[in-house]
């Protein structure tokens, strides 16, 4: 649906790219999954940590997208399930939340994330200008 | 932490000091209005008395002995020095007992322990001031509690509320952005245009609400910095171009004249710092006439930076110069030029500018303009005492 509109060579290099967003509000979702699909990233989504963790062990991607505030269990809890599995823990995990205040950036950065993305800050181009800085920076 | 209270407390005293309330008399009418029953004064009276009446014998005695021969004056003359000693000494420690208990009572509220225990055994005077002076204490402790209540209750709020906020915000951020970008599909002029003023609204919002956070924090003493090495004059290339949507709408004219080298690096937070320009230049921007020009200029004198933004608009009234700096507060000709503000812009970049060890000011006379200028440390020593000081993360807004 989304990929005829999409330029050709940006799928090309971003097409085995494969990402997992972990993301309560349906809207929000919706929006950067639409980007990020544009940009030719394979994108799964998951509304809760659980979910999120069970997509993940599943196929473990190149970079995951993670919220804080969740249903159940929170961003932070979902940092040290993966941090705990052999699989998972060399994953960049970008967090993607609305907090950032210091105390909730620097729990996220000890639990291993690897950037902190305010949702109202960024728009969802400089998000994914992000991941592929990110993705460059660990996979190029 | 106990001196800092320890010298806001003695301030608070001196100002008290200088309200002129009659003063509370302690010295005169006790022995006259109590004379009888178990009173202090009566105490004070019945030892002065026994005092009195001892030293009386003494002088007797001593006159007897010197006529009857039975002892040398000079012996008598010590026994009466010792009499005068002793009961000097119990009049000093009965009455200054009590004082000294309150005082060292005192001195503990002072250093913020709320708990003191008073015994309440004694039924006198001093019995009675203990009762009050721990009332006084009871309250002083309960007027605390609530200010440290209420603050965190306020906090909550506040950040509750920005959070809240922020998600349907950046929904609607990222909506619009999609559709401006062109990728929910081809838009006209027309479409872009509004698109692009809702886009413009919305930042405003999510800009206001990260005002009051800053707000919040900042009083909360939870600021957080994050200082690094930048190059200074690409920070405010960054915010003249990011003043440059605002400067079009109004038809003004930025220009950045730099007198300091390009690379100059300096020890600071970059978004904290870009912040506290932004909110400088945008106000100068905002109050500038159609055709003016805004002059950004920045200068390296003796290992100090000096950042000034002068414009020639509506310029701020001699009477509220005064108040610029405080939060919330909008100049009148400000807020009948345009209702849009929150007065919170100048106090955080204040706050910023001052915790990068810099100094804040400005000139203004009303019709003519306004300068603002602020100093931002360029020396080694300030770099080396900010990296010791290094916090690892601030708050990445």
């Amino acid at each position: 649906m989304i990929k005829v509109s999409l330029p050709t060579a940006r799928a090309v290099e971003n097409s085995s790219v494969k990402l997992v967003i972990v993301e309560d509000d349906k809207f929000l979702r919706d929006l950067i999954v639409r980007k990020l699909s544009s940009e030719g990233f394979l994108v799964k989504e998951a509304q809760t940590g659980e979910e999120g963790l069970e997509v993940l062990r599943e196929d473990p991607p190149q970079l995951i997208l993670l919220d804080i505030l969740l249903p159940g269990m929170s961003g932070y809890e979902v940092l040290e399930a993966i941090q705990k599995d052999e699989k998972l823990k060399s994953i960049p995990v970008v967090m993607l939340s609305n907090l950032g205040q210091k105390e909730e950036v620097e729990r996220a950065e000890l639990l291993g994330a690897k950037d902190f993305l305010i949702k109202a800050k960024y728009t969802p181009g400089e998000i994914v200008t992000r991941i592929k800085e990110i993705l460059g920076e660990l996979y190029m | 932490m106990g001196s800092t209270v320890y010298s806001r407390r003695m301030e608070s005293t001196s100002e008290k000091k200088i309200n002129p309330q009659e003063p509370i008399v302690t010295h005169k009418d006790a022995l006259w209005t109590v004379l009888f029953g178990r009173s202090f004064a009566v105490r004070v009276f019945l030892y002065v008395f026994l005092g009195l009446g001892v030293l009386g014998f003494g002088v007797g005695f001593f006159a007897q002995v010197v006529a009857g021969g039975y002892m040398t004056p000079g012996t008598a003359g010590l026994m009466g020095a010792g009499a005068v000693f002793f009961l000097a000494f119990l009049l000093a420690y009965v009455i200054t007992r009590p004082i000294l208990a309150l005082a060292k009572a005192a001195q503990r509220i002072m250093e913020g322990d709320s708990s003191v225990l008073i015994d309440l055994k004694r039924r006198d005077e001093i019995g009675q001031l203990f009762r009050f002076f721990k009332g006084t204490a009871k309250n002083v402790s309960d007027n605390h509690e609530r200010e440290i209540a209420l603050s965190q209750i306020k906090s909550q709020f506040v950040t509750v509320a920005a959070h809240q906020l922020r998600t349907p915000l950046s929904a609607l951020k990222w909506s619009l952005r999609l559709m401006l970008d062109g990728d929910m599909g081809e838009i006209n002029e027309k479409q872009r245009e509004f698109l692009g003023q809702s886009y413009q609204t919305n930042e405003h919002i999510i800009h206001l609400i990260n005002d009051f956070l800053d707000i919040s924090r900042i009083e909360e003493g939870r600021f957080g910095f994050q200082f690094q090495k930048i190059r200074i004059l690409d920070t405010i290339q960054k915010v003249v171009d990011a003043s440059m949507a605002q400067a079009i709408i109004r038809g003004v004219r930025v220009s950045f004249i730099k007198e300091a080298p390009a690379d100059l690096e300096i020890i600071a937070d970059e978004s904290r710092m870009f912040t506290a320009m932004i909110n400088i230049l945008d106000n100068a921007v905002r109050y500038s006439n159609a055709g003016d020009e805004v002059v950004v200029h920045v200068a390296l004198t003796h290992g100090k930076l000096e950042i000034s933004t002068t414009d020639s608009g509506i310029g701020i009234p001699l009477a509220e110069q005064s108040k610029i700096f405080s939060r919330f507060y909008r100049a009148s000709n400000a807020i009948h030029q345009q209702t849009e503000g929150s007065g919170l812009g100048l106090f955080i970049a204040k706050n910023i500018i001052e915790r990068h060890g810099g100094t804040i000011g400005f000139t203004s006379e009303e019709q003519k303009g306004a300068t603002v200028f602020f100093t931002l440390p360029a020396t080694d020593d300030f770099i080396k005492k900010q990296e010791k000081s290094y916090q690892p993360m601030g708050e990445v807004m």
